[in-house]
């Protein structure tokens, strides 16, 4: 390279500077990108059970260093748990206080059993050994599928299809699948939230500035004086005080980067949603309207696709179980995905996944996989797998029995009785055990014709009836259909006319993403049809496989027990949730229908479920009759008791 | 188009300090940006094949534009060689990135769920997915563009400039190139950015061959200024 002779030694020198700053910049970019491409790829589980109990699906939220120190930081919110001298898992604390599952050894007894690759992961792994059921640890950053050098915190689905039955005591048996009633999900999350987004006085105030001004009033200081709880100089210091080890340059570094975002994000939902309640209000259903074992999932859409605030939107759901899938033609309690692919798409969705993480660079075969096993894997107990096998009224007495019913020969004469009950008032809509198989169920539409039609919530009188959708039930008065009917928040919500077609659109490359406005150029592997997306209009006639385990009852969880929901007894308009113990006798949850008069943090029963307000109603679904025909008949309670029966049996 | 354009150009004349700063400093840059700045998205690999097809578009402009200058002096030349190799760089850097990490990374979830790829199960590798999302036609024009472009890239560096045969050669990729960039504009037409480079990319050309047909050749041309 030779110089032009008109060039002089200044522009020269300008040239050289030039040239060496960029190549320093383009040497540290690709630097970058090769250490980037050298961090650890993620673990693909072979076997389906392992992605469902500890697969990433891509709703990491916190880095492992930062989730480590909670505890010492915010114990008010996140209070310190012990570790099990036996097993070395987590107990009590923030666990306990927000109805995760604690470990309790690689060698519990789990429904189904735990397969080969699963048990391992849980002997060699300190990490889910030591964290509660489903959480899962990868190194992606949080919504991208992009490696960090700093290990991030997520659920699995068992992270809320996972729970303990008949109780959370020792002898309880952990069943993948189940709904976990005790969970307080968004009552976690605000609490997240808070830790993001709590403030204090900076350092070198003087006592005098920093006392409050009043009784009643804090302390006069300005934006200025003022700094965010968790700083990197917090967490570092919460490492040092709890003897764990430091985080080396490249971890500190993708801390940092999170924790400047996660700053930025919270302080966005601030001006969305409002600070986050404090731990008593979160106990109040004013401030968690949620409460335990239960979801708000049109909320979070409504935030991801809209930026809605979405607080007219009542639409709370039980998490649910999900076990035998494949009976679901139409998922979720108002049948309104029709692909199992895409309903974990979307649940994974709601739960912080993003475009780019479900996508094929990222996690979408665990999503797959997870969907693949709740369909054609996994499967519920039975009333015998959970408690100990005697505890029947009275033994069986097959006599009378078709040789080829292999069902009623393990039924007692009174659940005989209640199949009898059963098969003429419920299989029309719910289909069936096959009696030459328990283990399947029987929904044949030609002998089953409502089952797997939508009960319309919305008024269906208020449209022409010839104009009723084929999945509609066909219900030939006003009176009928009002008697069954339920709470119809979940599908009349505000934005529950737009939010399929949007849903749809989400992971279909033909449309712009919401946050960069770029398309995706990809084939996206858990996009779907428009035709396989609806607002059904009501909740769908679904199958009863595992009955007991799915209490409490209807979508949103507003009846504890299934002898309540069947008008044996009176609905209560209140009653308490939190670690209920089970019920056998009525098959559901045990729920105080009134509240003591305080109610502590660690109380195992602290949330009082009102059945008044929007989305908590527990009123329709008075079938087979309703109360007050119940009360009126002795032969109608007789029938129903002997139906009660017969569906612990499912 | 007239005779001149295709007359052989006159012999090079080395890069000077300045041609290789006006040309590297864009380059490093550009390509450092594409890098980097895909962190701010939510998908690395996916953006940083996107940026670094940006840059050589970027990069490509000014050589599509000076190929009609290539008797207007050492400058104007050297210039062109070395924006068409920054180029060229750049895209190898964009293919690459496709290639191996974009496709590459979703070949085993593909094996698996080759459905919803659209393949067979027997048929899955990264070319079948990359013919699946783009049409055979399409992938193998851009292959063949790309091998044209490098042997430019190497005829422009160590090629006979008196050949006529070499000139027409530097036309057909300067058209191969240009065409190559312009529909892959159209064709992710969706995204303005992509869209206001193609349509910025059609303008500098035309400028150029415009300011070309008024602008005669000076009478020296091997000057290495």
């Amino acid at each position: 390279m030779n110089p032009a002779p008109r060039t002089s030694g200044l522009a020269r020198l300008v040239c050289w500077l030039a040239i060496c700053l960029s190549f320093l910049t383009l040497a540290g970019a690709i630097t970058l990108a090769v250490y980037e491409h050298s961090l650890p790829k993620p673990t693909w589980f072979q076997s389906n059970q392992a992605v469902f109990v500890a697969g990433n699906i891509g709703t990491e939220f916190i880095p492992l260093p930062v989730l480590e120190v909670l505890p010492k930081i915010f114990p008010e919110r996140f209070p310190p748990t012990e570790e099990d001298k036996v097993t070395g898992a987590l107990k009590g604390g923030w666990i306990a206080r927000y109805g995760f599952l604690e470990r309790r050894g690689a060698d519990e007894p789990t429904f189904p059993r735990s397969e080969s690759e699963l048990a391992g992961l849980l002997k060699s792994s300190e990490l889910h050994r030591k964290f509660p059921v489903g959480f899962t640890f990868s190194n992606y950053r949080p919504f991208t599928p992009d490696p960090s050098p700093v290990t991030f915190v997520g659920l699995a689905c068992a992270g809320c299809h996972s729970n303990r039955m008949p109780n959370w005591g020792p002898g309880g048996k952990l069943i993948y699948g189940a709904g976990n009633t005790r969970l307080d999900l968004i009552g976690f999350f605000e609490s997240f939230r808070a830790t993001l987004l709590e403030k204090e006085p900076i350092p070198g105030l003087t006592a005098n500035q920093t006392k409050n001004y009043s009784l009643i009033e804090g302390p006069d200081l300005t934006p200025q004086q003022q700094q965010y709880r968790l700083t990197m100089a917090s967490i570092a210091q919460a490492r040092v005080d709890l003897k764990l080890p430091p985080m080396n340059f490249a971890e500190e570094k993708m801390v940092a980067v999170w924790l400047s975002g996660a700053h930025a994000a919270a302080e966005r939902t601030a001006v969305r949603d409002d600070l986050p309640a404090d731990m008593s209000q979160l106990m109040t259903p004013e401030y968690n309207p949620v409460g335990p074992g239960r979801t708000e999932p049109f909320v979070t859409l409504d935030h991801e696709m809209f930026d809605l605030p979405a607080k007219h939107n009542f639409g709370y759901s039980k998490i649910p179980a999900v076990f035998r899938e494949k009976y679901r033609e139409w998922a979720q309690f108002d049948g309104s995905v029709k692909f199992p692919r895409t309903r974990s798409g979307l649940a994974a969705m709601t739960a912080g996944g993003s475009v780019d993480n479900l996508s094929g660079l990222g996690v979408a075969r665990n999503i797959l996989a997870a969907a693949t096993y709740t369909v054609d894997d996994l499967v519920g107990p039975t009333w015998n797998d959970i408690f100990p096998p005697g505890s029947k009224p009275t033994t069986p007495s097959p006599s009378d029995l078709d040789p080829t019913d292999r069902e009623g020969i393990a039924l007692t004469s009174r659940q005989r009785e209640g199949r009898a009950v059963y098969r003429k008032q419920c299989a029309s809509c719910h289909g069936q055990p096959d009696p030459t198989d328990p283990a399947r169920w029987q929904t044949d539409t030609a002998k089953f014709p409502e089952f797997g039609k939508i009960v319309p919530t919305v008024d269906p009188f208020q449209f022409d009836t010839s104009k009723w959708p084929d999945y509609w039930y066909k219900f030939r008065t006003r009176d009928e259909w009002q008697k069954q009917t339920v709470d119809p928040e979940r599908v009349v919500f505000r934005d529950g006319s737009r939010i399929p077609f949007v849903l749809f659109t989400y992971f279909d490359r033909a449309y712009p993403q919401k946050i960069t406005g770029e398309y995706f150029p990809l084939q996206h592997p858990l996009a779907t049809d428009r035709q396989h997306i609806r607002n059904s209009g009501g909740y769908i006639n679904g199958p009863l496989d595992s009955l007991f385990v799915r209490a409490p009852y209807l979508h949103n969880a507003s009846i504890p027990t299934l002898e309540q929901l069947l008008n044996l007894q009176d609905r209560p308009a209140t009653f308490l949730r939190g670690l209920n113990d089970y019920d056998r006798d009525a098959v559901g949850l045990k729920a105080p229908t009134t509240a003591p008069e305080t109610i502590k943090l660690d109380d195992p029963l602290f949330w009082l479920f009102d059945t008044r307000p929007k989305g908590n109603h527990n009123t329709g679904h008075n079938y087979p009759w309703t109360r007050e025909e119940m009360k009126a008949s002795s032969d109608f309670q007789a029938q129903t008791r002997a139906l009660l029966e017969y569906l612990k049996t499912f | 188009m007239s005779a001149e354009f295709l007359a052989p150009p006159p012999n090079r004349a080395p890069v000077t300090l300045v041609q290789f700063t006006w040309t590297f400093v864009p380059f490093a840059l550009l390509v450092a940006t594409a890098l980097i700045y895909a962190e701010l998205s939510q998908n690395l690999r996916l953006f940083r094949t996107i940026y670094l097809i940006r840059a050589s578009l970027v990069l490509s402009a000014p050589a599509l534009a000076l190929l009609p200058f290539l008797h207007h002096g050492a400058a104007a030349r050297n210039l062109w060689r070395l924006f068409w190799t920054f180029g060229l760089l750049a895209h190898l850097a964009h293919l690459a990135y496709a290639v191996f990490f974009v496709f590459g990374d979703q070949v085993d979830t593909a094996r698996i769920h080759s459905d919803l790829y659209g393949l067979s199960k027997d048929n899955v590798s990264i070319y079948s997915m990359i013919v699946e999302q783009q049409t055979a036609p399409v992938v193998w024009g851009n292959i063949a563009a790309t091998v044209v472009w490098l042997v430019d890239v190497l005829l422009g560096w160590f090629g006979n400039y008196e050949s006529r045969k070499v000139a027409i050669f530097h036309w057909f990729t300067w058209l191969a190139v240009l065409v190559a960039f312009l529909i892959s504009t159209v064709y992710f037409y969706k995204n303005p950015v992509s869209y206001n480079l193609g349509i910025g990319l059609a303008a500098v050309v035309a400028l150029g061959l415009v300011v070309r047909l008024f602008w005669r050749a000076p009478a020296s041309n091997t000057s290495a200024n």
